[in-house]
C-alpha cells in the first residue's frame, strides 16, 4: 500500500508542478484537468513501478514538448528497465541516415573497436530487437524525424556497465556480422548535477591542418570548471589559428548558462544576446560577456540530429550573431530550459519551465537549427573513414578551393 | 544581513509563490516607516552596537533543495562597501563576487568574468554598503508604510523603500519582535529583471548584534537557501582580499586600451 501512496503522491506532484510552472498558462492547449482524471486512476491501480510510471509518462507526452519526462530513480531496477545509475558504453555512435542506423564513429580502445566494428556498418539488431522494427514502433519525439530515429536507436544501445549484449551489423558488403560486447565505463569523467543521473563528460581538443585550425569536441554542457578551462586553453593555444571548430554533434545539452560562457570566448562585442528564456513571469536574455581576449578568427560549429537543447542555443545563437558558420544536419528542436526534481517514490521528474526563442523571436523548440551547410554523411564516405562534415568545416576555415569561403 | 550572492542557474524560472495573506483593511494607525526601521535597528542590537562591527566574515551552507544542489559560501565585508565572496556549488564550480564601492564584478564558471554595469551595478553596490540598514537614507529617497501583512503567521508592517534609482523594495517587519522577516525586490541583471522574495529567519545574537542566520530566496521557481554556520565580527581581513582579480583587471585594461584607441582615431589630425 505504501508504494502505491508514494506513486500517487508522485503523480500528484508531477501534475501540480507542470500546472504551476509551465511557461504557457494554457499548457500548450492540453486540458490538464482532464489529463488528471484520465491518468491518475491508472497510477492508483498500478502494482509495479514501471506500470505506475507509464501513465505519468503518457500524461507528460500529451504536452507534445521536449524536456518533460519521468526518470527512474537509482534504487529502482526492474527487469524490463535496464537503466541504472551506472550506464556503460561500447564506444560507438550511431545515426539514422536515410532510414538506416549507420555507425558514424567508433572510439579507439573501446569494446566496439576492439571487436573490429567499423564506421559505416549498419546496426541491424540489438539483442533480439530488430532495429528496423524498433524504429517503426518508435514515437516521433522530436520535430526532426532523423532526431527521433537516432535517439530511439541510442536508447536501444543503453545498458549498464558489465552487461553483455549482442549487436548485429551489416558490414557494407552485404555480410552480417554479430558481436557480443561487454559494456564498459564510458570515456570521460563521471559528473553529476543535483538530481540528474551521473553521466560521463568527455572533452577533447586538438589542432588540425598543421596547427592552423583548433578543434574542440565535448559531449555535454556540464562540468563547468573542466569545460571552461579546456575552452580557455584552446583559445590561448590557438591565438594564431585561422579558425576554430566546435564539434557539438551528439551533444544533448546540459547547463544552459554555459552557452553564454562559451560564446564569450568568440564574441568581442558587449551586449550581444544568444536569445531569450521566457517563463510565465520573466524574460531573461542570454547575454554574452566577452572575454578580455576573445578569439577573432573563423568559427565553425558542427551539429547533427542529436545536437539538442543547450547545443542548439549555442549553435543557433552564434549563427544569429553571424559569428559562426554551422555545418552538418538539422538539430533536434528540443531546447526548453528545464529542471530535475525528486519525486516522493524515488523517481525524478524533468520538467521544462521556460521557452527559448532566438534573438529574432523564432522558437527553437519543435524547429531546431538549420546548418549553413547541410552535410549528411553517406555510408560510402563513412566506410572510407571520412568525416565530410569536419572536412567541410576545415576547408571553409582554410579557404580551400570549392569551399564556401573560397567562393566568398 | 543580506544575501549577496545570487547563483543564477538556467532553467530555474520564477514561480509565483502566493502564500502570504494580506490582512483585511481595517482602520488602524500605522507607525511611520522611519519608526518601523528604527525599531528594527533597535531590535537587532541598536545603532551603537552595530557600528562597533567594523568587519565581517560569514561562512555558510548554500542549497537549492528542489534540484538537489548544495554548496558552501564565504563572504568578507568591511566599510564603506567592500565585499568579497566565494561560493562553491556542486556541479557548478566556484563563483566569486566583489565590490569596492565603485566597481562590482562577478566571476563564475558558467558565464566567465564580468563587470556589473548600469542598474545591476547600482543595485549591487547599494547592497554592499556595510551599514546599509543604519544609513538607509543614503540610498533611499523615501520610505512609507504601506499597511499590514502576515508573513509566516506573524503580523507584519509592510514598508516600501524607494531607492534613488532602480525598483522599489518592500520589507516586512514583525509587529512584535520588530525584526525584518521578508524582503521583496527586483534584481536587475544584464539579462533582465528578476523578482525575488527573500525570507529571513533564525536570528541569532552575536556579541549583542542579532543577525538572521537563514535566508530563503525564492526566484524563478526555485528556492535558494543560505544558512550561516559561522559569523565572525571584527576579524582581521587583509586589504588584498578585496583586490580586483586579474580576470576583471584584464577586462578593465582592455576597455582602457579601446577607449584610448577611440580617442586617437577621433582626435583631429595634427597639422604638419
Amino acid at each position: 500500500m505504501e508504494q502505491v501512496e508514494l506513486n500517487v503522491d508522485s503523480f500528484d506532484l508531477t501534475w501540480e508542478t507542470v500546472r504551476d510552472t509551465h511557461w504557457d498558462p494554457d499548457l500548450n492547449g492540453v486540458d490538464w484537468e482532464a489529463a488528471r482524471s484520465k491518468y491518475r486512476p491508472r497510477v492508483l491501480a498500478a502494482r509495479s513501478m514501471s506500470s505506475a510510471r507509464e501513465p505519468m509518462r503518457e500524461m507528460l507526452q500529451e504536452l507534445g514538448q521536449s524536456h518533460f519526462r519521468v526518470i527512474p530513480g537509482a534504487a529502482e531496477v526492474e527487469p524490463e528497465e535496464s537503466l541504472t545509475d551506472r550506464i556503460g558504453s561500447v564506444g560507438l555512435s550511431v545515426r539514422v541516415i536515410d532510414g538506416r542506423a549507420l555507425v558514424t564513429r567508433v572510439w579507439p580502445q573501446m569494446p566496439a573497436s576492439d571487436a573490429g566494428i567499423r564506421q559505416g556498418w549498419e546496426l541491424v539488431a540489438v539483442g533480439r530487437t530488430s532495429v528496423n522494427q524498433h524504429l517503426r514502433g518508435a514515437s516521433q519525439r522530436f520535430a526532426n524525424p532523423a532526431s527521433s530515429a537516432s535517439f530511439a536507436v541510442a536508447e536501444l544501445l543503453v545498458d549498464a556497465i558489465g552487461q553483455r549484449q549482442t549487436l548485429a551489423f551489416e558490414d557494407g558488403s552485404g555480410q552480417r556480422v554479430v558481436h557480443s560486447l561487454t559494456y564498459t565505463e564510458p570515456l570521460g569523467e563521471a559528473v553529476g548535477f543535483g538530481h540528474m543521473r551521473q553521466v560521463h563528460s568527455y572533452i577533447q581538443s586538438r589542432t588540425l591542418a598543421a596547427g592552423r585550425v583548433g578543434y574542440l569536441e565535448f559531449n555535454l554542457f556540464l562540468n563547468p570548471p573542466i569545460l571552461m578551462s579546456a575552452m580557455e586553453d584552446l583559445v590561448q593555444d590557438c591565438e594564431a589559428c585561422t579558425g576554430i571548430i566546435l564539434d557539438l554533434r551528439g551533444n544533448p545539452g546540459g547547463l544552459g548558462a554555459l552557452a553564454m560562457g562559451i560564446a564569450g570566448f568568440f564574441v568581442a562585442e558587449s551586449g550581444q544576446s544568444l536569445g531569450s528564456m521566457m517563463t510565465r513571469d520573466v524574460n531573461f536574455n542570454f547575454i554574452v560577456f566577452p572575454r578580455a581576449r576573445p578569439f577573432r578568427g573563423k568559427l565553425a560549429v558542427l551539429v547533427d540530429s542529436m545536437s539538442a537543447s543547450t547545443a542548439e542555443i549555442l549553435a543557433g545563437g552564434l549563427q544569429d550573431l553571424q559569428r559562426a558558420r554551422l555545418f552538418g544536419e538539422r538539430t533536434a528542436g528540443a531546447a526548453l530550459p528545464s529542471q530535475i526534481v525528486a519525486l516522493p517514490n524515488g523517481d525524478r521528474l524533468q520538467h521544462a519551465v521556460a521557452n527559448f526563442v532566438r534573438p529574432d523571436g523564432r522558437s527553437l523548440e519543435g524547429v531546431g537549427v538549420m546548418p549553413d551547410e547541410l552535410i549528411v554523411p553517406s555510408q560510402v564516405e563513412l566506410l572510407l573513414g571520412q568525416d565530410p562534415v569536419l572536412e567541410s568545416a576545415e576547408g571553409w576555415i582554410l579557404g580551400r578551393p570549392g569551399t564556401t569561403s573560397a567562393l566568398e | 544581513m543580506k544575501m549577496t550572492i545570487a547563483v543564477m542557474l538556467l532553467g530555474f524560472p520564477l514561480l509565483a509563490w502566493a502564500e502570504e495573506a494580506e490582512q483585511a483593511n481595517r482602520p488602524v494607525k500605522l507607525p511611520s516607516a522611519e519608526e518601523i526601521i528604527a525599531n528594527h535597528i533597535e531590535a537587532t542590537g541598536g545603532e551603537a552596537a552595530r557600528r562597533k562591527v567594523k568587519t565581517r566574515k560569514v561562512s555558510g551552507h548554500l542549497s537549492m533543495p528542489q534540484i538537489g544542489v548544495e554548496g558552501t559560501l564565504v563572504e568578507y565585508a568591511k566599510p564603506p562597501a567592500y565585499t568579497y565572496s566565494e561560493a562553491d556549488v556542486d556541479g557548478l564550480g566556484k563563483t566569486r563576487e566583489g565590490t569596492d564601492g565603485k566597481l562590482a564584478w562577478v566571476i563564475d564558471q558558467l558565464r566567465g568574468p564580468r563587470l556589473l554595469e548600469g542598474e545591476s551595478a547600482v543595485f549591487r553596490l547599494r547592497a554592499a554598503r556595510f551599514y546599509s540598514e543604519l544609513d538607509w537614507k543614503l540610498d533611499y529617497k523615501s520610505a512609507r508604510t504601506l499597511g499590514e501583512a502576515v508573513v509566516k503567521l506573524q503580523p507584519c508592517y509592510k514598508v516600501e523603500l524607494v531607492p534613488h534609482s532602480g525598483d522599489t523594495i518592500i520589507n516586512y517587519y514583525d509587529q512584535r519582535s520588530h525584526l525584518m522577516l521578508r524582503s521583496d525586490m527586483v534584481i536587475p541583471t544584464a539579462g533582465g529583471k528578476i523578482p525575488v522574495e527573500s525570507y529571513v529567519e533564525a536570528y541569532k545574537d552575536f556579541d549583542g548584534v542579532k543577525v538572521p542566520t537563514k535566508t530563503i530566496m525564492k526566484m524563478m521557481g526555485q528556492e535558494q537557501i543560505l544558512e550561516i554556520k559561522k559569523y565572525e565580527a571584527n576579524v582581521e581581513i587583509p586589504d588584498k582580499t578585496f583586490d580586483v582579480p586579474e580576470e576583471i583587471q584584464a577586462i578593465l585594461d582592455k576597455r582602457k586600451n579601446e577607449a584610448g584607441e577611440d580617442a586617437k582615431t577621433s582626435a583631429p589630425a595634427t597639422k604638419g
